[in-house]
Formats: structure tokens, sequence, C-alpha cells
């Protein structure tokens, strides 16, 4: 099922994230639009609250404020790759590799589907990744970090 | 049994029980003392530290070459890791940049203002929505300060800066090579196996279809040690072949080489257990030098062989061998009390094995069967220089002074880098942009925060000076940190808590987080200073790899330097913040100094084991002017020869002065046998052995003043200069004192 989530080559998907933080009285908010490059690297492309482009890699993320901007390339911190993993290996439909890296527990019953992914990396213990969705279609990806942050980032798929 | 066959079988029991028994010291410590500047240098992860450049016009192949290589080199025991692509830093290491915050970025007084903390917190909020900082927004979040924030963007930018990356890969400035960094295990330096290694690599990369550049401190000494061993080794055996054909030539019947042979030979066994039995171990420098010194002994079967023809000069031959021995012996040693436990093992292996060789040769001249030397030398008279003692006198004061007019000798060296090396290390430092090996600025302390301090107090030095002159490029740790203050003024965690408490919500964070805020706050306010067991993981980060290290009770932060044109303006300007934790190093000054103080160490005893060595010649011949006349041609034809091998060199090395101990023991031997001759029948033998010994020396060190390798080129050099002034000096008289009618 989850090879089916993919996002073909040429396909984007608008996406709002909220980030919720022991310290902020409400999530913050930020909207966008996700898509997939041919080297199967994770766009995102932030454009609310402001601009910022990132491309997820296995090892590196690159970031630019702009299309045209200077390109800052990061390697990504061991505790954020689990996450940016499961994001990346959901929106490219790489099954194998989400079963390699994560355990795979199925929740839920219903209409609607949820999934949870756990991190085999002791370095993520602590982390819960869950993947909602209806049929085909992913709706919600759900990520607790350790420190308390809760992502939810919800695809707001074209109708 | 004859006595030959017996002293043969002594010589080989001796020779097997020093095999037996034998443990070599190759520790340099054991030469130049405990300066770890000079002596540990391989022993740091900066001397572990290995760069593979694996060269090809075309990107990918290097680059997939380089990351096939670096996942067999991760596997292989004697590599503790293995850089290929920049590193993202360790949850261990955040945590540690984390705690240590206010050492590496102290907030400046601004930073406490209202408006900052609020400007600061609203950042941390963003900071949630970025993908480049989401890992360290709860952090941010944490300390209003912008303390970590700033450490981490300027630790990031450092990292910016870094090499071109290909597929993964780092790659040259030039683009002509992909890169791997390697650091050894911290195993002990072992020649063979670091070779070993090394050819293994390089091989791997060729049979990829890439050519290879391998440097680093371990190749490099593992390179030119071999090159040393093959050229010394080839040296040796062409020494050897040659001696033993001028012997089979001068000595009749041939047999008899065992003679000549067996004297050396046991006193090198009996020295190697003495010296192993006295210290518990035999150093190399003992073992080499020492060997090359007993050659010598080879010279005592010629002369007694030249001195056959009759009962009386026999006799007068055996006591000649054994006072100039025993004289030789004497002056070495004195090298004991140097308190230089190589050289001191010389001083003992010397004196034990000339005494033992000059026994063997005198026992054996007794009982050998009859031999003799081919008559080849010239019949020649004394050249008479009546003024001969104070001409020597004033030669020799005229030697002295002009020696100490001779520039002191800044480049010496122990060993000389072959140019393939020097090529090489060119060639990388186009490609990384690699600094001076030999030029540095150490910055040390006690505590991460003292280090920190007087770095940016150099650095402001620094700044000031080039923009006024032209000034070495430098680099050191504080450059990868935000730019601080000399004493930072943190508020108390109260005072901070009830300037933060009304900000929050300005911030557009809860109130209720000032807790979690105020306790980060007190934790980095109150760490403790940061020693070196504090350091841990910030010694490895990737990006400033060699910026710090622990060194004993101590943190040492080099400073790296590139283009040193003015290295003296360097040393004013360091010298001039008079901090004792801050100072110019130039490496090849600190071995040559290091070399210069043994050479003084070394040269004083020895002067004293020479005026005792005098003392007992006095004492064992009784001829105050014939002693004088040998004491000061020795004296004169030595200091001739230093002044001869030092003018070229730039000065006198301790191999020039190990040599001379040398070519001293040669001159009291001829000293003895041509000053003391009686008659034309004596004084044409003692010619003979003396030009038969003399030609036999420098065969053996002419070709090592040909080998290749500086030491040894030194040492034959010196020796061979030495042997032909000892033979003029010696070979002329002061007077004849034998009857006319003699003559």
């Amino acid at each position: 099922m989850i090879a089916n989530l993919k996002i073909g080559p040429t396909d984007t998907v608008d996406y709002r994230e909220e980030v919720h933080h022991a310290a902020l009285p409400r999530p913050e908010t930020a909207r966008g639009v996700l898509g997939v490059t041919t080297g199967g690297h994770l766009l995102r492309d932030q454009r609310i609250p402001r601009r910022e482009i990132s491309e997820i890699g296995d090892a590196f993320v690159s970031v630019r404020q702009t299309p045209e901007g200077p390109v800052n390339l990061l390697p990504i911190p061991v505790a954020l790759r689990p996450m940016l993993d499961a994001m990346r290996l959901v929106m490219t439909g790489d099954a194998g590799a989400i079963a390699d890296q994560f355990t795979v527990e199925p929740l839920g019953e219903g209409p609607g589907w949820h999934i949870r992914l756990v991190p085999k990396d002791p370095v993520a213990s602590g982390m819960q990744i869950g993947l909602l969705g209806c049929g085909a279609v992913l709706t919600v990806i759900e990520i607790e970090q350790a420190g308390g942050v809760r992502r939810v980032l919800t695809l707001e798929r074209q109708q | 049994m004859t006595p030959a066959r017996a002293a043969l079988g002594l010589a080989v029991l001796l020779g097997l029980l020093a095999f037996a028994a034998l443990k070599v010291d190759t520790d340099v410590r054991g030469l130049l003392g405990e300066d770890d500047q000079v002596t540990s240098a391989l022993d740091t992860p900066e001397g572990r530290a290995l760069t593979l450049a694996i060269i090809d016009p075309d990107p990918d192949k290097r680059s997939l070459l380089a990351a096939e290589i670096a996942e067999t080199l991760a596997t292989r025991p004697l590599v503790r890791r293995v850089t290929t692509a920049p590193e993202a830093p360790t949850t261990e290491f955040l945590d540690w940049i984390w705690q240590h915050r206010f050492v590496l970025a102290p907030p400046p007084q601004a930073a406490f203002t209202p408006q900052s903390l609020v400007s600061e917190m609203r950042r941390a909020r963003a900071a949630l929505l970025s993908a480049s900082d989401a890992a360290l927004a709860d952090r941010y979040l944490r300390d209003p300060t912008g303390s970590f924030r700033r450490a981490i963007t300027a630790l990031t930018a450092a990292s910016a800066k870094a090499l071109p990356v290909h597929r993964g890969i780092p790659q040259a400035r030039d683009n002509s090579a992909a890169l791997i960094f390697i650091e050894l295990a911290d195993e002990p330096f072992d020649v063979a196996v670091e070779a070993a290694f090394d050819a293994d690599l390089i091989s791997q990369v060729r049979a990829g279809g890439a050519d290879a550049l391998l440097i680093g401190p371990r190749a490099i000494s593992a390179e030119i040690s071999n090159d040393i061993a093959t050229r010394s080794t080839l040296a040796a055996a062409v020494a050897s072949a040659l001696l033993l054909l001028w012997l089979v030539c001068v000595l009749r019947p041939a047999s008899a080489m065992l003679v000549c042979v067996l004297p050396p030979a046991m006193g090198f066994a009996a020295a190697a257990l003495v010296v192993q039995v006295s210290f518990g171990s035999v150093h190399v420098i003992a073992l080499g030098f020492g060997g090359a010194l007993l050659g010598l002994a080879l010279d005592y079967p010629l002369h007694l062989l030249a001195h056959r023809a009759g009962p009386g000069q026999n006799h007068r031959a055996r006591r000649f061998v054994a006072v100039g021995a025993a004289t030789t012996a004497i002056a070495f040693l004195a090298l004991l009390g140097s308190g230089i436990p190589a050289i001191g093992q010389v001083g003992l292996f010397v004196a034990s094995g000339l005494t033992v060789a000059a026994a063997c040769a005198i026992w054996l001249a007794d009982r050998g069967q009859p031999a003799s030397l081919r008559s080849f030398a010239p019949v020649m008279l004394p050249f008479v220089v009546p003024l001969k003692l104070p001409a020597l006198a004033a030669f020799a004061l005229v030697c002295a002074a002009t020696l100490w007019q001779l520039p002191e000798r800044t480049s010496q060296r122990l060993v000389e880098v072959p140019p393939r090396i020097t090529d090489a290390i060119k060639r990388l430092s186009t490609m990384i942009d690699l600094p001076s090996g030999r030029y540095r600025i150490d910055v040390t302390g006690k505590t991460l925060e003292e280090v920190l301090v007087r770095q940016a107090r150099l650095a402001q030095i620094l700044q000031i000076v080039s923009s006024a002159e032209s000034f070495p490029r430098s680099e050191m740790l504080g450059n990868y940190l935000p730019k601080r203050l000399a004493k930072p003024k943190f508020p108390s965690p109260e005072a901070f808590s009830e300037t933060l408490s009304g900000l929050l919500a300005e911030a557009g964070l809860d109130p209720d987080f000032l807790g979690d805020i105020t306790a980060s706050y007190k934790a980095a306010h109150d760490i403790p200073p940061s020693g070196p067991q504090a350091l841990g993981p910030f010694e490895h980060l990737a990006a400033i790899p060699g910026l710090i290290r622990v060194d004993g009770d101590i943190l040492r932060a080099p400073v790296r330097l590139w283009s040193v044109a003015a290295p003296d303006r360097v040393a004013q300007i360091v010298g001039g913040l008079r901090d004792e934790g801050i100072v110019f190093v130039d490496q090849e000054r600190s071995i040559a100094s290091g070399l210069d103080a043994l050479t003084a160490r070394v040269s004083l005893w020895l002067g004293l084991g020479v005026l005792a060595g005098v003392l007992f010649l006095l004492l064992a011949i009784r001829r105050p002017m014939v002693v004088a006349e040998i004491a000061l041609g020795c004296l004169a034809a030595g200091l001739l020869t230093a002044l001869l091998v030092g003018i070229p060199t730039g000065g006198v090395g301790v191999f020039h002065i190990m040599a001379l101990t040398l070519v001293i023991g040669i001159g009291i031997d001829y000293g003895i046998f041509l000053t003391l001759s009686e008659d034309d029948k004596q004084y044409q033998d003692a010619t003979r052995s003396v030009l038969l010994c003399a030609a036999t020396t420098l065969i053996a060190f002419l070709t090592m003043a040909f080998s290749g390798v500086s030491v040894l080129e030194e040492i034959g050099a010196t020796v061979s200069i030495g042997v032909i002034a000892m033979v003029v000096v010696h070979g002329a008289r002061q007077k004849i004192t034998w009857p006319a009618e003699e003559r």
C-alpha cells in the first residue's frame, strides 16, 4: 500500500504543517508544496510564513530562500534523519527502504487507515511517525520528535 | 683446535648469545629526550593522519572508486576513522555544544537586552518551520541569549568553507582528484606495517585505473626509513665486498683474513651483550654507530701483522695496540656521563667492543699461523717538521677560531626528505591548500576558555598587523566560533529570569516556558571550567580537525600559517604579546636546537673523555713530548676535518661530531705507531700498517660518503677526510730521535 502513496515525478501536493511545542501557546503553521525530483529527493517548497526551498536527499539537505538564491548544503543530523527519511521514502513510494528502516505497525479500523512507523535506529528512540490516509491517498503525516516537538503535515490534494 | 678456530667458535657463541638476548630500542627519545614536539609527532591524531588523493580527470570515476576504497578501509583494524563526505554533527556533539555554549560563544552584553531577547525568541519560533534548523529549534527556544545558535551558525559556516563535494566525496580544489581522509588507529608506529598498508592502498587505487597520492607523517616516515634502509644496505654490501677484495689482495695467505675479521666481530658481539646487560636493551643508534666505530678494530690485526718482522717489533706492536685501544676506550667511556641514554650506550658499546677486539687481536697474533702483508707501501723516511708542535698548536687555534665564526646551523635535520616526497607534498598543497609544515603558533591553556581567550587576543593582533603589512594567512579554532569578548559578563540566573519574565508573551511564547529557559541558562552558567577531560567530542569535529587537542593536562590549539616569508617578524609579533601560552614554533629550528644541545653535550663529554685518554697515554708511555705531539696532531687534524666538513654544510652537526670521535680514535692509533717509531725499520713498518689501515678505512667510509643517505654521507665524508688528515699530521715528525747511523 505504501508503494502506492508516492507522488509522481511531475505531480505536486500542497501541504499545511503545524508544529506543536511546549513553548508555544498555539502551533506554528506553514504552507507550501511538496514534490519529488527525478533523483528521488523530496522537494519541499515552503511559501508561508516565509519562502524556503529544501531538497531532502538521503544524507544531505540543500536549503535556499529563493529559487535563484545561494544553496546551503547541510548534512542531515542523525537525530533528524528518520523523520526526513520517512517523509521522503513515503513520498517516493520506496516501501522496501521503509521496511528496512522502520517497524511498520498498522493501527485502527474503519474507512481510513492509520500506520505507525517506529525507527529501528536506536539514535532516534522516542520518535514516532504516524501515517493517516484513506484508500490509496495519504492525508496526514504526524511526527513526534524527542524534546516534545510534534509535527502534523496535512496533504491537501486537489480534488 | 687452532687459535683461530677457537676464536671463531667463541665469536659464534657470543654472537648467538647476543642475538638471543638483544632487545633493540628504536625510541627517538633515547637520543632527543622527552621533547614532545619532536619525538611524539607520529603519535598525535595529526601524526596518524593520512590523505589519499585518487587522481583521475573523470570526477564520477574517481569519486566512485574513492567511495569503494573508503568502504573497505573502514573495516581495517589499522584504521580508526575514514572521512569522505562532510559529516553531520552527532547527537553527542550537539549535546556537548549545548552544554558548553557559553564557553564557545559567550553572549555579548547586548544579547541580554529585552529587544535582543525577544528577537532571538521569534527567530527560534521560525526555526521550528525550517528544514535546516528543525532539529535544533527546541534548543534555540530554550536559549534566548542566542549563544547556541551563534555557535552552530559559525561551525556550519566552517563546514561550508570546506572542500567541494562530488557524489558525497570531497574533491581537490583544482578538480584533479577525489580525496579520502584517514585517521590511523592509535597504535605505535611500525615502519613495516605502515609501508605494507600504504603499498596496498596505492595498489587498490591503481587497480581501479586511477593514480594515487598518499601523504601523511607516518607514510612519509615509513618511506624515508625504507629508503634509508635500502641505501644503507646497498652501501654496506658494496663496502663489505670492496673490503674483502682489498684484504684478499693485501693479506698473505688470503686465509689470514679470518684473523683480521674475528676481532671486530667478537668485539661487536661482546659489546652488544655488555650494553644489553647494563641497560636492559640496546638503542639502535648504539648498535649502528657503535658498530661502525668498531670498524676501527679491523686496524688492530693489520698493525700487528705489519710489525711481525722481529720479536721486539711484535712486542711493541702488541703494546701499542693495547695502549691505543685503552686510550680510545677511556675517551668513549666518558660518554656515559652525558646523561643521554643512546649516547651513553654508544660510549659503553665502543669501549667494551674495542677492549675485547684488541685482546682478541693480540691473542691471535701471538698464536696464529704465519701471515704477512704484501709489501706494497713505498719505503719512506720521516718528513721532519722542526717546529711541528708550535705549528700544530697555531694551526689548531686558527681552525678553532674559524669554526667559531661559522654561522649557527639552523637547518640541521635528522633525515633529508627525498625530492619525490617534497614534490608530492607540493602537489597535495595545490589540491587542499596545505598550511606550512614548518611554522605555526601554539596556543595552550588549562581550559578551553583560556585557549579561546588567548586566541582571540592573538587574532586581534594578527588582524591589526595584516592590515598594515604583508603577513601570513592564519587559521585557528577561534576563526570557526563567533567573535568573543576577552571577559564576558553574565547576569545571574535570577536576574536573567526577571528580565525575561515579561518578554515571552511579546515573542509569541507561552509565559509558562520561563522555568525551562531559566533552568537551561543556569546549567550553562554554572558549568565547571572545560579542561582536557571535558573536551571529548569537540576534539574530533570533522570541520576543524587538528585545531585543538589534549596534550597531557593541557589543551593545545595550533594556529596554522600559510606562506611565512618573514618568520622572524611573526616571532616578534607573537613574542610581543608576552604570554607564555602563545608561542611561535619553527619546527625545523626546534629539531635543530635539540640537535645543537645534543651536539654540545656530546662534545663536552667527549672532550673530557679525550683529556682522560691523553692522561692515560701519558701514564702508559711516560714521554710527555711524544704524547703532546700525538695529542696536538689529533687535535689539529680533528679541527681541520671539522672545518672542511662544516663549511659546505653550514656548520658542524651531531653526526659530524660522532664521526670525529672515530677519527680521533684512529688518529691516536696512527700517532702511537708513527710517533713512537725508533728507527727506519720501525718507521717503515709503521708507515706500511698505517697506510694499509687508512686505505681499509677509506674504502668503507668513502662508500658511505656516496651512499645517498645524508647522515651516512656526513659520517663517511668526515671519517674519510679525517683519516687522510691524521696520516699527514702524524706522518710528519718534530724530530728524529734515533741515531744517525740507523738512518
